[in-house]
């Protein structure tokens, strides 16, 4: 499968450019959608799936024009928005056959060990009498993973998945996700970079609605390799750093900060070069450095 | 504690919702106070519309409604914190419990007050518009302010506050202040039906947490002018209720401060069952099941998540709660059948189903409109949304699910209803259950309403997808659908949004006359409803788009895919909207009520003037009459010999049209008609030559009462399928100019600019010109009738007079019937499936004509014919006809009329009274109907007065007190005190009521409660003191001089005369007290001690007694006493009701207010009493009586 965006754009009524003429292609595999928070991710995710409008531009996937198409294209889809609650004094097990139901599968039987299934992949299996809205967040968001894989969906799109995860129920859900067939897109959005690392082999970084970079993960680190250097320095040398050199970010590290900067050979004295990693990568895009 | 509530002083200031409440409360009293058709506190009659008592009864009322109101204050203001997540920041920081609590309680509560202030600036403002009429408005009076906001506002602010605070303190949710508030309203609603029986009076005076109990008792005897100067002092029983309710609250919030705590709850452990581990099924290694839906609407699909929907509504708490409110206010409504006089009714299918509707409808209507909501929103509040809106389902089945579970709890709660209904009618030992009827109104016409509500309200939250905005439209748009159309004076149904017509279901004619509209309306509205689907379909909202161009662009596309549904429904919809406007409006001629009164007017501006002018009288009608019960019709033929009784040549016959003329013809032979108005209804003949006096001929006249399609509101129900009830007034032309057909409400005829009206001729003997007529004008003095009346074969038909014979032709039952002496001209006709009970009774045939399921009381009917024709005939004098007739008819009124020798009977009054113990203390209102009925056959169709001021007394008066001898000499004296108590109760309400003021007995004309209820009162009194037998001999008198005598005719004074004769000269003052002025006495006993002396008890009472003249606004000035007034001693009763037996009886002279009686007895006495039986009109009749300590 492959999923053609072309030309994307959404302006919201207060004024603010959700998309601004995005252009990217996506085949089948897990895909990384980086950004910082009010990147345009989520505004992208839910063009694709079907909840938004977009004021210009096509989207296709495969034959299908999602844009004109929704109901086709929602027969295909697993969604897990950002943010999504339940209904109350529902169990794990109704709500699902619910959602089964409303993705079509009528028959009863067919349903009932489907709906198992997903619980015991997804390890809800012991819990699924009690009610959703009593789970805790990792559990819920394996919930969430269970419903959108009703139905073996084509295209899936995860928006912000791991937020507020511990790191042991993020492996979890990790897994969850890699298992997924391999003739299916994944579309990850996350503003975690670790995520895309572990996961993504292709994967784009979004900023202001634009689309700064789209490509392999390795092409992406490749950017920036050699490139990368970092300092420790004190706090009041800081702001001199910031108008000397192109920063990339800096982060305290044991209370002093460290600095990554980007510079084609060696900036000078105390910079040691720092491995290549899909931060910098992220950091420096958004600031325009490559 | 002050930076508290001055914090929530600046936020509700800010805050917009304070100023709108404000605005809704000035504006519903601005708009009762300036307006005639809101009827807010009480204004009736000459009560002024800003009396201090209308105002004070506002304050109530409002505070009342004001509830939800302080609800959302309080609960906003207790929940701020835990809501915004900053109680944990709050409740860190170094400040006091009490402070806090306290200074956030008073702040709110000061601010809750705010609103209630509208009740007097609406009254204030409404009282200055220039349109008020000033006739309807009295000087501005602080008292009635100061005492609202004192007496209710305050109080029941600060009660409901401390109540709604303390629950949101502790449930730290939304749901339970709501839910409790409705509690309140639901305990205030069912102390109100308490109040409803006289004897539970003391309970809801001290339970009503909201003072109007107590109010309403204390004013329930205030006349006019009590209610426009004073209003309810806060004293007495008010003001222990009050601060009892003040006290209530301030402990309330002392248990809120002791149990309150900073430290933030605990979340509720869930709880862990007992571990045991479960097997886990078996990880398939591939599943790849298809969707089984390959078509995008599946009826099974939908089912299946209808019924998820339904399980999300029942269980939801607030559902259930705002159900079981519904079902607590109809158990409220339905445990009490009492009617007239105290005594039950049965609980008949329709009088339930009605109790259901006016108790349940607005709950019903509050679940609409919230679950419409919530169902709407829930998916985006539970954050759902984007989940369910990626799924391949459609929005039509989305759309419809919702739609459907809507319709299924609407179903259920109605369902639920009816299950009470039927419960209750079991317990009361009544198994006549019709359970078709149950479904044809609760879960046929009301749901379908409910339905059509339904759909609205969802289609207004899709549409504008604000859910606030939405309700918020959604309950302007019902006020607009019930109250604008009439105010732009667009008088159809066809715009009122999912309205059908009225329907009043009868055991007689059950629902025939409502068949057609209802069903073509139904129709109608449910395309209606069905388009407003589909436009709410186009609007469903999906995804996260609320850009209004995208969506309605959105819609558009949908509007063109899916045109095959609209197109059909808008034609149909069309067609059915000509089809009823061709039915209501083209077939049926149309009046609206405002063209009523203008035609009203006309015909007293334009032929006024023909008012003198002499005309024939009706001498002898030949009646032909073919009625169609099977159409509701009646083709009706009159040949009527009239005469000219004067001394004068007449030249013009005027004709007044009778109420049904739309097929009047009118054959005067050797006339011109000169005018005919018939939208007035007027017409003029003119007669080639002057009809001489004596001179007598024939005019025939033909009135067919036909019908074309269906009306609105269903007219005509005198004809009916079963139960045809007719009588003269409704189709025979009067001749003349008749005043009765004026305009007489004194404040239309202002708005008018009509002269003042008398209601009728000045009392004065002297005055011949209207001694001349009778009081109820009949254009006769007395006629005879032949009529020939056909039917059904199924049903019998009764015309006035003894039945010659009946005969069959042409599939049609004949029946020919004849007037056996000559008798007023105002007699009815009546046809209908009818039992028949027949009883000869000397020389007369006792008839009661009933509905065959209608028979429970037929004996006390016939009973009560056979006692009053003999109490009346040994008493009064001879009965003329040779037949007494009782015939029910369908409960479209609620009255029993006397005719010669015909007196039909609602089914509603009467017939369904429960008269299974009525041996016991259960008055038989039936019986005392009846007696009442046929004494008009003496007082009325025998003596009847002159058209003056007074005449009614002389046929109303005397039949009360004609019944109630014949029901003391069937049921004994001790009934009677509990009868006559009715009365003075009825009597005394009347009075705080009244529109031209308060008449003398023997003045009165319009006022019912002055001829029936003080009628009642007087003679009875009189009969106390001069004796049965000489006041009957006055009225033998009465009818020996004046019986079928004709003109001239008695007015009250001849009755008074009569009176006068048989009175002796002590209690001669009687006779002005009782008829001619309005005296009120005030009698108690302050103290009554028994000593045992030997074998003897001597008892010592002390007493209070004043005497009071009142005028006709009720303001009273004291007189000197000197009249009889009973003392009586009392042994103790086993009856709860009777008062034991009498030990003593002194009829004493009693000359100053406060007295001391002693007397000895031989047996034990339990009571003493003044006046002990009530016979003076007393404004506190209990405390005549009391008990020994």
């Amino acid at each position: 499968m492959k999923l053609q965006i072309s030309h994307l754009n959404k302006i919201y009524s207060n004024g603010v450019k959700a998309l601004d003429d995005v252009t990217l292609t996506i085949s089948n595999g897990m895909f990384g959608l980086l950004g910082p928070n009010g990147a345009g991710k989520s505004s992208l995710m839910r063009t694709l799936a079907t909840l938004q409008e977009a004021d210009s531009g096509s989207i296709m996937l495969d034959e299908l024009d999602v844009i004109h198409e929704k109901e086709k294209v929602r027969s295909l889809l697993g969604y897990l928005p950002q943010e999504f609650g339940v209904y109350p004094r529902t169990s794990a097990v109704e709500l699902l056959h619910h959602l089964a139901l409303l993705k079509g599968y009528t028959n009863s039987s067919e349903r009932n060990q489907m709906v198992e299934q997903l619980l015991v992949k997804v390890n809800l299996y012991e819990a699924r009498k009690k009610n959703v809205s009593s789970y805790s967040g990792g559990m819920r968001q394996r919930f969430g993973i269970a419903q959108c894989l009703i139905g073996n969906p084509r295209l899936i799109i995860v928006d912000e998945p791991t937020a507020g995860l511990d790191p042991g129920e993020r492996n979890r859900f990790y897994n969850i996700l890699s298992e997924i067939g391999e003739n299916t897109i994944v579309i990850l959005s996350t503003h975690i970079v670790q995520d895309v690392r572990e996961l993504c082999n292709d994967m784009a970084i979004m900023n202001q609605g634009k689309l700064l970079f789209s490509g392999r993960t390795d092409d992406a680190l490749n950017l920036v390799k050699d490139k990368v250097w970092a300092k420790k320095v004190s706090k009041h040398d800081l702001k001199t750093y910031e108008s000397d050199y192109k920063l990339i970010s800096n982060k305290l590290v044991g209370g002093t900060p460290l600095i990554h900067v980007f510079a084609d050979s060696h900036p000078g004295e105390g910079f040691e070069k720092a491995n290549e990693n899909l931060e910098d990568v992220f950091f420096a895009s958004i600031h325009n450095l490559i | 504690m002050w930076k508290f509530i001055k914090y929530e002083l600046h936020y509700w200031m800010k805050s917009p919702l304070t100023w709108i409440l404000l605005a809704v409360n000035t504006l519903l009293i601005f708009g009762a106070t300036s307006s005639e058709n809101i009827t807010i506190g009480g204004s009736v009659g000459s009560v002024h519309k800003n009396a201090p008592y209308v105002i004070q009864s506002m304050y109530g009322f409002m505070s009342l409604i004001c509830l939800l109101m302080t609800t959302s204050f309080m609960t906003a203001t207790a929940l701020r914190d835990y809501q915004s997540n900053m109680q944990q920041i709050v409740f860190s920081s170094p400040i006091r419990k009490y402070e806090y609590l306290l200074g956030k309680y008073i702040g709110a509560t000061l601010m809750a007050l705010i609103p209630l202030l509208g009740v007097s600036f609406g009254v204030i403002i409404g009282s200055l518009m220039p349109w008020v009429q000033a006739e309807k408005l009295g000087p501005f009076m602080l008292n009635g302010h100061v005492l609202g906001f004192v007496g209710f506002a305050i109080p029941n602010v600060i009660f409901m506050s401390s109540i709604i605070y303390s629950i949101a303190i502790f449930s730290k949710n939304q749901i339970g202040p709501f839910v409790s508030a409705l509690g309140l309203l639901v305990l205030y609603i069912v102390s109100g039906t308490l109040l409803e029986n006289l004897d539970n009076r003391w309970v809801s005076v001290f339970s009503d947490p909201f003072g109007l109990a107590p109010f309403s008792s204390t004013s329930r005897y205030y006349t006019v002018a009590d209610k426009n100067i004073h209003g309810v002092a806060l004293s007495g029983d008010f003001l222990i209720n009050r601060i009892l309710w003040i006290a209530i609250s301030f402990m309330i919030l002392f248990f809120v401060y002791k149990k309150f705590s900073f430290f933030t709850r605990e979340s509720k452990k869930q709880k862990e069952k007992s571990k045991h581990k479960e097997t886990l099924p078996p990880l398939l290694p591939q599943l790849n099941f298809k969707p089984s839906l390959t078509n995008q609407y599946d009826i099974k699909q939908l089912i299946v998540i209808s019924i998820f929907e339904i399980k999300g509504i029942i269980k939801n708490p607030t559902f259930i709660i705002i159900g079981i409110f519904g079902l607590m206010n109809i158990i409220g409504n339905i445990t009490s059948f009492e009617g007239q006089f105290g005594t039950n009714n049965y609980p008949v299918t329709y009088d339930i189903v009605e109790r259901i509707q006016n108790s349940y409808s607005l709950f019903i209507i509050a679940i609409i409109i919230f679950y419409a909501g919530n169902l709407v929103w829930r998916d985006r509040e539970t954050k759902m949304n984007e989940i369910k809106d990626a799924t391949p389902t459609s929005n039509a089945t989305f759309y419809l699910s919702n739609i459907i579970a809507l319709f299924v709890a609407l179903f259920l709660l109605q369902f639920i209803a009816m299950l009470f209904g039927i419960t209750i009618q079991l317990i009361h030992g009544y198994t006549r259950l019709e359970l078709d009827l149950y479904a044809k109104t609760l879960l046929g016409i009301d749901l379908l309403m409910y339905c059509y509500a339904a759909v609205i309200s969802i289609f207004f939250h899709y549409l504008i997808n604000n859910r606030f905005i939405a309700y918020f439209a959604m309950i302007v748009f019902n006020i607009c659908n019930i109250f604008l159309w009439n105010a732009i004076k667009v008088d159809t149904l066809l715009v009122k949004y999912g309205k059908l017509p009225s329907v009043t279901y009868s055991d007689m004619n059950r629902f025939s006359p409502f068949v057609k509209n209802v069903t073509w309306y139904a129709i109608y509205w449910s395309i209606g409803a069905a388009l407003i689907a589909f436009v709410t379909y186009l609007f469903y909202t999906r995804g996260k788009e609320n850009n209004f161009t995208l969506r309605l662009a959105e819609a558009k596309n949908t509007f063109l895919k899916k045109k095959f549904i609209f197109i059909p429904l808008l034609l149909s919809f069309t067609i059915c909207c000509s089809f009823i406007y061709y039915n209501t409006r083209v077939l049926n001629e149309y009046t609206s009520s405002k063209k009523g009164e203008e035609n009203q007017v006309a015909y007293e501006l334009k032929y006024k003037k023909y008012e003198s002018a002499i005309q024939p009288e009706y001498q002898h009608l030949e009646y032909k009459i073919d009625l169609r019960p099977e159409t509701a019709e009646g083709i009706i033929d009159i040949v009527a010999t009239m005469k000219n009784v004067s001394n004068k040549p007449i030249q013009e016959i005027y004709i007044s049209e009778p109420e049904m003329n739309d097929s009047l013809s009118i054959e005067i032979p050797n006339s011109s008609l000169t005018l005919s108005d018939s939208e007035i209804g007027f017409r003029i003949y003119k007669l080639k030559s002057p009809m001489l006096p004596n001179d007598s001929f024939q005019i025939h006249i033909k009135n067919y009462i036909l019908r074309n399609g269906f009306t609105d509101e269903s007219e005509r129900l005198s004809f009916a399928h079963n139960g045809t009830f007719f009588s003269t007034e409704s189709i025979l032309p009067l001749l003349g100019y008749d005043e009765r057909l004026e305009m007489e409400n004194k404040f239309k005829r202002i708005e008018y600019k009509l002269p003042p009206k008398e209601l009728a001729p000045n009392l004065d003997s002297s005055d011949m010109i209207h001694r001349k007529q009778m009081y109820f004008g009949t254009n006769a003095t007395y006629v005879t009738t032949n009529t020939v009346i056909s039917t059904s074969p199924k049903q019998t038909a009764i015309a006035p007079g003894s039945l010659l014979r009946t005969w069959d032709s042409a599939g049609r039952k004949y029946f020919n019937y004849q007037l056996d002496h000559p008798s007023v001209n105002f007699y009815s006709f009546l046809s209908a499936e009818y039992h028949i009970q027949k009883k000869l009774h000397k020389g007369v045939s006792l008839e009661v004509y009933y509905h065959p399921s209608h028979d429970a009381n037929v004996p006390n009917a016939l009973k009560s014919l056979e006692k009053s024709l003999d109490y009346y005939v040994e008493n009064f004098g001879p009965y003329y006809h040779k037949q007494m007739r009782i015939i029910e008819f369908p409960r479209y009124a609620s009255f029993a009329q006397s005719f010669p020798g015909t007196m039909p009977y609602s089914e509603n009054i009467g017939f369904i009274n429960d008269l299974r113990k009525v041996d016991d203390d259960v008055i038989d209102g039936l019986f005392y109907v009846v007696a009442h009925e046929v004494g008009h056959q003496w007082w009325a169709h025998q003596l009847i007065g002159a058209n003056m001021k007074g005449s009614v007394m002389l046929a109303e008066s005397f039949s009360q007190y004609s019944a109630l001898m014949v029901m003391e000499k069937a049921y004994g004296k001790d009934k009677m005190k509990k009868f006559l108590k009715y009365e003075l109760d009825d009597y005394l309400q009347g009075r705080g009521s009244e529109l031209r003021g308060e008449v003398p007995l023997a003045q009165t004309s319009t006022q019912s409660h002055v001829y029936y209820q003080k009628g009642s009162l007087a003679l009875y009194y009189l009969k106390e003191m001069i004796g049965e037998k000489n006041v009957n001999l006055a009225m033998q008198s009465l009818i020996e001089t004046y019986a079928y005598k004709g003109s001239p005719y008695p007015t009250s004074l001849h009755a008074l005369e009569a009176f006068h004769k048989v009175t002796p000269d002590s209690l001669q003052y009687l006779i002005q007290d009782l008829f001619q002025d309005i005296i009120l006495f005030d009698n108690r006993i302050v103290s009554c001690e028994s000593k045992k002396i030997g074998n003897q008890y001597q008892v010592t009472l002390k007493t209070f007694s004043e005497k009071l003249r009142s005028d006709s606004l009720g303001k009273e000035t004291k007189l000197p006493l000197r009249d009889y007034i009973d003392i009586g001693i009392f042994a103790k009763s086993e009856s709860k009701i009777n008062m034991g037996k009498e030990l003593i009886k002194k009829r004493v002279l009693i000359t100053k207010r406060d007295n001391t009686f002693s007397y000895m007895l031989a047996n034990e006495p339990y009571k003493v009493g003044i006046d002990p039986y009530n016979y003076l009109i007393d404004r506190i009749p209990d405390d005549n009586v009391k008990k020994i300590e």
